[in-house]
């Protein structure tokens, strides 16, 4: 490739759930384009764009919500941010703000949706491989949004700025070229 | 959702007639498949053959309609998965805990 980088991709927050696919086709189409990624891992691009885009759905209802992918030399980077209160969880061992820079934990978001965490900062986290469930189904999650972003890509992580009240998801995925 | 149902034997065959099976899609989808087996269907097929994309909301109403029939002692397939969902039923382990087949015709086989 002899484009200059990084390129950048921004998207419309989706109105509806049906427009994702679409979405996400246009958006592999200009991956190919650009000559980004192999097969698989163009695969793996559409499962975390359309699960982010899901969650900004669910979730939340800053009209200034976004999203951008960023096309570096051997990487994507797909993030959406918007205002607001950040992200719940619950957990036994710490809340936000984090002071113990470095450990790993367990947080909850509902019922049987259980995520394996490393602290980043005070405010800012990365998920880790999910936890999986035994195999009691009943105890099988219903919520799989987050696990499938954190198994399509190298790396997924959470930041909050409280001072702006902005909230950050950032997903990593290596390029094969 | 647009369903499509056939009852062969004592099997229910459901046939999901649109290609995405999505967000807007999963919560009616859920509720017409407990409606079924709350009606007393309790051997299911579910067929993806029309279905281009499944995301993680629809993978989650899957999951509570086989958690819906295990005491009953009903059983549920997922026939005709095309790669992509396949994938991701792979990617979440998933396809350890449902039974997938390629087409309904083997998945009669397995009541």
């Amino acid at each position: 490739m002899s484009e200059h980088f990084p390129i950048y991709i921004p998207l419309g927050v989706p109105e509806s759930a049906d427009k994702l696919y679409e979405l996400s086709s246009n958006v592999i189409q200009k991956l190919r384009n650009h000559k980004v990624g192999n097969e698989k891992f163009l695969k793996n691009v559409r499962l975390v764009l359309i699960e982010m885009a899901t969650n900004f759905l669910k979730h939340v209802t800053d009209a200034n919500a976004s999203m951008l992918v960023t096309i570096e030399p051997g990487q994507l980077i797909i993030c959406k941010t918007y205002t607001g209160s950040p992200i719940k969880f619950t957990c036994d061992e710490a809340c936000f703000p984090f002071n113990n820079i470095g450990a790993e934990m367990r947080i909850s978001f509902g019922k049987n949706n259980d995520h394996k965490i490393r602290i980043d900062g005070q405010y800012r986290f990365t998920f880790l491989h999910p936890v999986e469930a035994g195999p009691d189904i009943d105890l099988l999650a219903e919520n799989y949004g987050l696990t499938i972003i954190t198994l399509a890509a190298d790396r997924f992580s959470y930041s909050y700025e409280p001072g702006q009240m902005k909230n950050e998801f950032l997903a990593v995925m290596r390029s094969s070229d | 959702m647009n369903l499509k149902k056939e009852k062969i034997n004592e099997v229910l065959l459901i046939t999901i007639q649109d290609r995405e099976a999505n967000l807007s899609k999963a919560e009616g989808f859920k509720e017409e498949v407990f409606q079924e087996i709350h009606g007393g269907e309790t051997r299911l097929i579910i067929s993806f053959k029309n279905v281009t994309y499944l995301d993680s909301s629809f993978l989650g109403a899957l999951v509570a309609i086989l958690k819906n029939l295990l005491p009953l002692k009903g059983q549920l397939v997922l026939t005709d998965l095309n790669d992509d969902i396949q994938n991701l039923f792979e990617l979440t382990r998933l396809d350890k805990v449902f039974m997938i087949r390629n087409s309904s015709e083997n998945a009669m086989t397995e009541f």
